[in-house]
């Protein structure tokens, strides 16, 4: 199975590099805790997942580096050139040569212009770029999309490319990493550009995987004892979380061990077409230096992990423990984070006979689940960039519900002066795509509210 | 002896055909019982046919009945569907508690109706030819059923809302499995291709120019080989089977034709025994009375609404052909006789140029056929084309002989134009001038008949003549002649 990544615009194409080198730094990581053939194995799953290896030796007898399966389309040449020499640079992987798209100048923060002129403009060549990549997989498992909702090439021309590749792949599975910009964004219109995204998103991709920039800042500085926090340290979390999901792997399922692939995620974690918010929380993190002196026991790391689900924390400081699965309010409402659907990734040691019970509660799923489809977990023996025990939760839920209201608000209280709204006008918007966005999104809203 | 031992011989070998190529397991001793009606039979040969039923229809999932009752019921009817319509088969009763020998001549009657063993013989696969995933079998607990029944009482369960939202959330889940099933599927062919690139060149069957995936995994794990030899092992003994079968078929026919004997035997006293209350009827379409009740209807409907239309485009056609009739009533030419479809106009034109005959013809032909047409198109029959209303020279053509005379007779009164006559006086008129026709044909044909006597006559006189002739000539011809010739001769 291959997966392909696209990478839309400057953030995305800054998120996909550090990805491709998290992957990399985990494949080729000291600390492993498994016999060498399974880490073989390992590491040939991984490779052939996210990179095209060279079959032949070149021809000073080594064998090339491994290529990532990867498009990277920015308006900007500025993000691909680095991305690409980044890459160059690192000594174990690299971009193929031919692999990317780009424009003189770019979207200029307008949603519309990505996805009315630019995004138009450059379908075929993009779509070519991707073809190419298609054809060389035995088995297109899907696509992952990294974009940001803020700017106006990564969401005007990614919910561009998005459905693209629906129409061009209607078989294959979409998933899209959105980074969700600051609650106090530089970008005055971040907000009309993130809902636009998201609806269109919502129509063509099969999972959107939301990585909070506030949540992420606050891993940075609480989690992590950074103090100068850069977007590369910020990058460098959403590529960890990723990491911990897409690396392999295997699910028990019906009685047979398999290997997971992306498209076994999708149906696991978003079943229902009304839910497609995925948000992924992990314990634990910590800096490289606190990793040597730190031991966890898998107890605590599940206890608070299910408590972060439920408190909708985003890291394991901080967490409410008041908040339990059964309280409602009197107006019926719940006060803690229901779900649709969870998946749990455990790595490291003793995860292959660890007990995850306490994850298929019925308590803490919508009361319409089915409850062997609510949970799910997959298991790795493996260590995970040198943590000897990690879990990870992805969880479809109504934590998302939260920040899209603020955004939706904000975005509405200034569609109502109908401030800025020309800007998007003149590329070939109407006022109706952006109502039609309001309503779609308020339907997601709802339909989470409701869980 | 020696006749019953074979017979035994080749019924077992019967049942071990049918076991082998899993379609039923019985034993031998049933059918034996069963020819002789013993009621301890009658289940195993109820199972015995419904295996049978099942694997002609080749229904892949196999329908596994309730209770005894279903699996009767469902014999019963499918046989019929086949077409075995034997009463007796069908009051049989539904606790399988008697009537082994009638199921044994159903299943006689089976086996030959529906080419059992040809079905067997072809539905056969070859190890070799078998794909990879049959041969290796993988250490993998077949996924256990699925309980759809509890799952369906979960749903019913839910309030109206969520059921729905469990509904969507199923269904767009097998969605999603779909797709990733059909990716699975693209990859098995596509790295199956992949072999067959590699292997290009080499190949162990003659109409291939590459391995199969089976080969090279049986060349890559030389240990498998014991169980592909096994398997062909196994798949020689069954196909000596049926070739042995083939051999000694007529056998177990002829024992089939035994039991028929003697059923046929003591029939008399078991169809006092039989009740008709459990009588099982091949099932017409229940509503198949409402059906023809409702086509009826919607026929009727659709001729009432063509009707007016059909009474417009008359009406239409009369004004316009009293139109004609009313421009050019000066002319001296009676045009033609028009027969319509209900209704009879005689028209007569007097004192018309030819050229106007002509154009008024072909304006009414145009006409004509243009409302014909639409007629037609409406269900009603009527070609007007045939008739020569306009005629290339000019002068005007009666239609037929019988309207002829009609035209005749009209075209004589003082005011030639449009007189309509009530159908009765038509009709009349008709007969009399077919009379006419008859007797003149009549008479006719009496003519001709009497010609053709005479003819005859004189031929025969010629040939006599010239018999006498040779007669005379030849001395050694005998002739015997008839009497009535001389008679000919001498008249």
């Amino acid at each position: 199975m291959s997966v392909i990544t696209l990478q839309l615009g400057q953030c995305g194409n800054q998120v996909g590099e550090q990805t491709f080198s998290t992957l990399i730094d985990d494949v080729y990581s000291k600390s492993i805790g498994v016999s060498s053939q399974d880490n073989h194995d390992y590491i040939q799953t991984c490779l052939s997942t996210f990179f095209s290896q060279p079959e032949s030796k070149s021809r000073d007898g080594s064998f090339d580096l491994p290529k990532a399966r990867a498009v990277l389309v920015d308006m900007e040449t500025k993000a691909v050139a680095q991305s690409l020499q980044q890459a160059r640079k690192s000594g174990k992987w690299s971009y193929c040569p031919e692999q990317w798209y780009s424009q003189k100048r770019g979207s200029g923060n307008n949603w519309a212009y990505g996805y009315c002129v630019h995004g138009p403009r450059s379908q075929d060549d993009i779509m070519n770029l991707v073809r190419r990549e298609v054809e060389k997989c035995d088995r297109l498992g899907g696509f992952i999309n990294f974009l940001s909702l803020a700017g106006g090439t990564g969401s005007g021309v990614g919910a561009f490319v998005t459905q693209s590749l629906r129409d061009e792949y209607p078989f294959s599975f979409i998933v899209n990493q959105v980074v969700w910009p600051y609650s106090t964004g530089e970008v005055i219109v971040q907000n009309y550009n993130a809902v636009l995204t998201l609806s269109h998103l919502y129509d063509t991709a099969d999972a959107i995987l939301v990585m909070e920039n506030d949540s992420l800042h606050k891993i940075c500085s609480q989690l992590l004892n950074i103090k100068n926090i850069s977007f590369r340290d910020i990058n460098k979390v959403i590529a960890h979380k990723m990491t911990s999901v897409l690396q392999p792997s295997l699910a028990a399922d019906l009685g047979t061990k398999h290997t997971c692939d992306l498209g076994y995620i999708v149906e696991r974690l978003t079943p229902h077409p009304q839910h497609k918010l995925l948000t992924v929380k992990n314990i634990p993190q910590m800096s490289d230096i606190a990793k040597e002196f730190s031991t966890y026991q898998w107890p605590g790391l599940l206890k608070n992990l299910r408590q972060m689900l439920i408190a909708d924390s985003p890291m394991e400081e901080g967490i409410n423990w008041e908040v339990k699965p059964a309280t409602r309010t009197e107006s019926g409402h719940t006060c803690f984070n229901r779900s649709i659907s969870t998946l749990l990734v455990l790595r490291g040691k003793e995860t292959l006979s660890l007990d995850a019970s306490m994850f298929s509660d019925p308590n803490i799923y919508a009361p319409w689940v089915p409850q062997d489809l609510a949970s799910c977990v997959f298991r790795q023996p493996r260590w995970f960039c040198g943590y000897e025990k990690a879990a990870t939760l992805v969880g479809n839920s109504s934590a998302s519900v939260k920040p899209l209201n603020k955004i939706i608000d904000k975005a509405w209280n200034m569609f109502a002066s109908r401030a800025y709204v020309h800007q998007y006008l003149k590329h070939g918007l109407t006022e109706e795509d952006f109502l039609d966005s309001f309503v779609s999104l308020e339907k997601v809203i709802d339909s989470y509210t409701k869980l | 002896m020696a006749m019953s031992s074979q017979v035994r011989t080749v019924i077992e070998l019967f049942c071990t055909i049918l076991q082998q190529n899993n379609v039923s397991c019985i034993r031998a001793e049933m059918l034996r019982q069963a020819k002789y009606n013993k009621d301890s039979a009658t289940s195993s040969m109820w199972k015995l046919l419904f295996d049978l039923i099942t694997f002609c229809k080749s229904e892949d999932n196999k329908i596994t009945p309730q209770n005894a009752k279903d699996e009767v019921l469902y014999v019963k009817t499918e046989l019929q569907k086949f077409g075995y319509l034997s009463c007796r088969l069908s009051v049989l009763p539904p606790d399988m508690s008697s009537g082994s020998r009638e199921l044994l001549l159903a299943l006689g009657w089976l086996l030959h109706q529906q080419k059992v063993f040809d079905k067997i013989m072809s539905r056969r696969s070859d190890p070799l030819h078998q794909p990879l995933r049959n041969f290796v079998k993988l250490n993998v607990d077949s996924p256990e059923p699925l309980n759809t029944n509890a799952l369906g009482d979960a749903i019913f369960k839910l309030p109206p809302r969520d059921a729905i939202q469990q509904q969507l959330m199923l269904c767009n889940k097998l969605h999603l499995a779909c797709r990733r099933l059909h990716s699975f599927s693209q990859e098995l062919r596509c790295l199956t291709h992949k072999i067959h690139q590699y292997t290009q060149g080499v190949s162990l069957q003659t109409e291939l120019n590459h391995l199969t995936p089976l080969e090279v995994y049986l060349l890559r794990h030389p240990e498998s080989l014991k169980q592909m030899m096994f398997e062909l092992e196994k798949d020689n003994l069954e196909l000596e089977n049926l070739f042995s079968w083939k051999a000694t078929e007529h056998v177990f026919w002829e024992w089939m034709q035994s039991v028929l004997n003697l059923h046929i035997q003591e029939s008399a006293t078991i169809d006092k025994k039989i009740s008709r209350t459990e009588e099982v009827h091949l099932s017409l379409p229940t509503n198949i009375a409402k059906e023809i009740v409702s086509i009826r209807s919607s026929v009727r409907e659709f001729i009432f609404h063509h009707e007016s239309e059909i009474e417009r485009l008359d009406q239409l056609l009369l004004e316009k052909i009293i139109k004609c009739t009313f421009s050019y009533r000066r002319n001296d030419h009676k045009l033609a006789f028009l027969s319509c479809w209900d209704f009879n106009i005689l028209i007569s034109f007097q004192k018309i140029a030819p050229s106007e005959i002509h154009v008024l013809a072909s304006q009414v032909d145009s006409e004509l056929t243009q409302l014909a047409g639409r007629l037609r198109h409406c269900g009603r029959g009527w070609d007007f084309t045939s008739d020569d209303m306009s005629s290339s020279d000019g002068t005007v053509t009666s239609i037929e002989p019988s309207s002829a005379a009609l035209s005749d007779g009209f075209s004589k009164k003082s005011r030639p134009k449009f007189t309509p006559q009530s159908e009765k006086g038509i009709k009349a008129v008709k007969l009399e001038s077919l009379q006419q026709e008859v007797t003149k044909e009549r008479q006719l044909l009496e003519q001709r008949i009497k010609q053709l006597e005479t003819q005859l006559k004189q031929l025969q006189l010629d040939t006599l003549a010239k018999l006498q002739t040779c007669l005379v000539t030849d001395p050694n011809i005998i002739c015997i002649q008839p009497r009535g010739l001389k008679q000919l001769l001498n008249n």
